[in-house]
């Protein structure tokens, strides 16, 4: 297995799954994307590199674990405002760009000195890198700063992992990757308004929060009765008018 | 009677005081005068106190505070020493007089827990001295946990623009990997020392990650952002506390691997970042039309002064980064303070409701205006004298340094004569309510040290050679 994992084609799949989502710029492709780079990137230290067993998969736990806190803020958003980018961002313009860098990496990687690593597995941590700083350039909304950073930090924590294979330094950069996706997933709910009363009456702009939820509690009770109270008093009114039409019948037959 | 050392009493009163705060939510006002008065007067003893002192007694209680004493805890040791002790008590001050400046103009009920959550790690971060790594080395996954903690103080005070809090979690984590490299090349020396290559990399591999922590342009716009939109005290205490612990990180990697000062590399990169910046910042302040954004542009302006002061020699130039540092924390509260009874008063920052809002917040506007101007150097406020200083000590090395530095400070200064003609002039939003009884006070205080200073800066002289002595 270790051949697979080192073998080029193998690399150039996982860049391709960690690009993708910045091509599609879709939070549906990019929270799967940055597991399968955390995926395959666990599978190349924790076999080619011989990082520690348990390593690799507590990599990817804290990783699952950070993109489960992205995804409830993404859910509980109302307008999921996720997709945006630049004013001159679309998928051509990405493509481009990520094109760019990709000959950029292919040209310079061999200058980066990253110790320990073969050349293809060096492309690969570098393009993970350059794909997080793009990200961060076009993102314009914590999602995708924060999908960003994860990126940056998946192959930081793997690669670092193997250098100084120590929990002083794995443990922090963990704890790092879920309090980053915390304050992102935080700042998506502030971005996203879900937090502020926007449905305050105009006629009266100086109603706190906690009135409005008050307000909005004792709305839905009321809505409750009034449903309640109208489905009583129709049934009532469908009797009596039923019992009359019958009071009405009756005599006339009679 | 039980010892109990001095990290563990700092640490567990910031956590009971952050749970506290958080439970005790509904009461912002006493919580914040409560604790931060707490704070200051923490901050204030342990300035005062000798660390050699003998262990200090509790009343009525079987319990000695020992100042000397460290713990040791998964290999981390914590222990108040003569070089950490002025970054702990900063970090203590700050705290404490950021929250009693936030009882006149409310940051968000949760500010003080989550100001003091970050404290307490801020605190936690300066008083490690030994680690399984260097604490150079970690320094920047510790500050990358705190500033993303440093978020929730800023956002809870209802800000709707997220784009300032997350552009700060920026430079901590880009800086990691250079940092580790570094700290790996460093360690492969005593392996090769007739490799000077390895000796010259790790040089510039800890230069580059040192560089990005101190977020010069283009790194910088969190300043301006946060200036902006977020609420002017919180973020005043995110961007100084991270700088604090930032310069601290720079004097031990200085004082730890002098490789990284001979490293000229290093100097010119310091060197142009810092001109960039404070050019930069003069520049943009000189268009700014937004009185937070100017405020942040002021401050990096002052902050490019400083960087480039950091690419002098050790020895002369920490006399003027110390008295910078501590000038611009005053002159920053200030100015918050200001900015913050008029946020309140105004409902936000935009230039169109603050016509002619000194009429109606004269004192608030008047601590706005002096204690930005104290970051530019103008005469006559607390940044003056500092400012005076460094400009001669530039201008001994080269007189373009200084010329540069006197400009870009123009710059600054327009901004703020353009600004005093909205603020002084006609009012244009008669609603506009007047200042409270205690944001009076607060700007009147504040008004006062700042002007103290200014007249007076043999008032500072004390605390800096302390912390000189300290650091020395």
């Amino acid at each position: 297995m270790n051949e697979l994992w080192s073998s080029a084609p193998f690399h150039i799949f996982l860049g391709l799954a960690a690009a993708l989502p910045i091509v599609l710029w879709d939070w549906r492709f990019a929270l799967p994307g940055l597991l399968v780079a955390q995926l395959g990137t666990g599978a190349i230290f924790g076999s080619v590199y011989t990082l520690p067993a348990p390593w690799p998969a507590v990599h990817l736990g804290v990783l699952v674990f950070a993109c489960l806190i992205l995804l409830l803020s993404v859910l509980q958003t109302r307008t999921v405002q996720v997709d945006q980018t630049g004013e001159f961002s679309s998928i051509l313009f990405r493509t481009l760009v990520l094109g760019i860098a990709a000959l950029l990496v292919w040209r310079a990687s061999g200058s980066v000195p990253l110790p320990l690593l073969d050349d293809s597995t060096k492309h690969l941590m570098i393009w993970f890198a350059v794909l997080a700083l793009v990200t961060l350039g076009l993102a314009e909304t914590a999602l995708f700063g924060g999908i960003a950073l994860l990126l940056w930090l998946i192959p930081v924590q793997s690669f670092f992992s193997s250098l100084f294979p120590s929990p002083a330094v794995i443990v922090p950069l963990g704890i790092l990757e879920i309090l980053v996706a915390l304050s992102c997933s935080y700042l998506l709910l502030v971005d996203d308004n879900v937090m502020w009363p926007d449905e305050i009456p105009a006629t009266d702009p100086g109603l706190s929060l906690g009135a409005q939820r008050r307000l909005s509690i004792a709305a839905g009770v009321r809505v409750l009765w009034y449903g309640l109270t109208y489905w009583v008093y129709s049934r009532v009114n469908q009797r009596q008018h039923q019992a009359a039409r019958r009071g009405q019948v009756m005599p006339h037959h009679d | 009677m039980i010892q109990l050392p001095f990290p563990s009493f700092l640490l567990s009163f910031l956590l009971v005081a952050a749970l506290g705060s958080f439970l005790l939510r509904r009461w912002e006002r006493a919580v914040l005068f409560v604790f931060g008065s707490l704070s200051t007067a923490m901050g204030i003893a342990l300035w005062r106190l000798p660390l050699d002192s003998p262990p200090l007694v509790a009343p009525y209680l079987p319990l000695a505070l020992d100042l000397d004493a460290g713990i040791w805890e998964y290999g981390f040791r914590l222990q108040l020493r003569e070089t950490n002790e002025p970054v702990v008590v900063s970090v203590f001050v700050l705290l404490g007089v950021g929250m009693l400046l936030a009882t006149s103009a409310s940051q968000g009920r949760l500010f003080p827990p989550s100001v003091l959550l970050a404290g307490l790690g801020y605190a936690g971060l300066a008083l490690i001295v030994d680690a399984p790594m260097p604490l150079v080395f970690l320094a920047p996954v510790f500050l990358g946990m705190l500033i993303t903690v440093g978020v929730f103080s800023i956002q809870v005070g209802g800000v709707r623009d997220s784009l300032g809090a997350f552009r700060i979690i920026l430079p901590p984590i880009l800086a990691i990997p250079f940092v580790f490299l570094a700290a790996w090349n460093l360690d492969q020396l005593p392996l090769n020392p007739q490799d000077t290559r390895i000796a010259g990399d790790a040089a510039q591999l800890l230069g580059a990650g040192i560089l990005i922590l101190l977020a010069p342009v283009p790194l910088h716009s969190v300043q301006p952002q946060l200036g902006e939109s977020s609420p002017p005290i919180a973020s005043a205490l995110a961007i100084l506390f991270f700088q604090t612990l930032v310069l601290y990180v720079v004097y031990l990697a200085a004082t730890g691997y002098p490789q990284l000062r001979e490293s000229s590399a290093f100097n010119l990169w310091l060197s142009s970042a810092g001109l960039v910046t404070l050019v930069w910042g003069g520049v943009a302040a000189a268009g700014a039309s937004h009185p937070g954004r100017l405020w942040g542009y002021a401050m990096l302006h002052d902050w490019g002064l400083i960087l480039l002061l950091l690419a002098g020699p050790d020895d002369r130039s920490r006399p003027f980064i110390v008295t910078l540092f501590a000038v611009r924390v005053l002159s920053t509260l200030t100015a918050a303070t200001g900015l913050a009874q008029m946020r309140r008063a105004a409902g936000d920052l935009e230039l169109d409701s603050l016509h002619g809002v000194g009429t109606r917040l004269p004192w608030s506007t008047t601590a706005f205006l002096l204690g930005s101007l104290g970051l530019a150097g103008f005469p006559l406020t607390a940044g003056f004298s500092a400012h005076w200083s460094a400009l001669q000590a530039l201008a001994e090395v080269d007189w373009r340094f200084a010329a540069v530095v006197l400009v870009s400070s123009g710059g600054v200064i327009f901004g703020f004569v353009r600004m005093v003609g909205v603020f002084f002039g006609r009012l244009e939003n008669p609603r506009l309510p007047r200042e409270g009884p205690l944001g009076i006070v607060l700007s009147i205080l504040t008004i006062i040290l700042v002007s103290g200073i200014a007249i007076a800066p043999q008032l500072f002289e004390r605390p800096i050679a302390k912390t000189l002595l300290a650091l020395d």
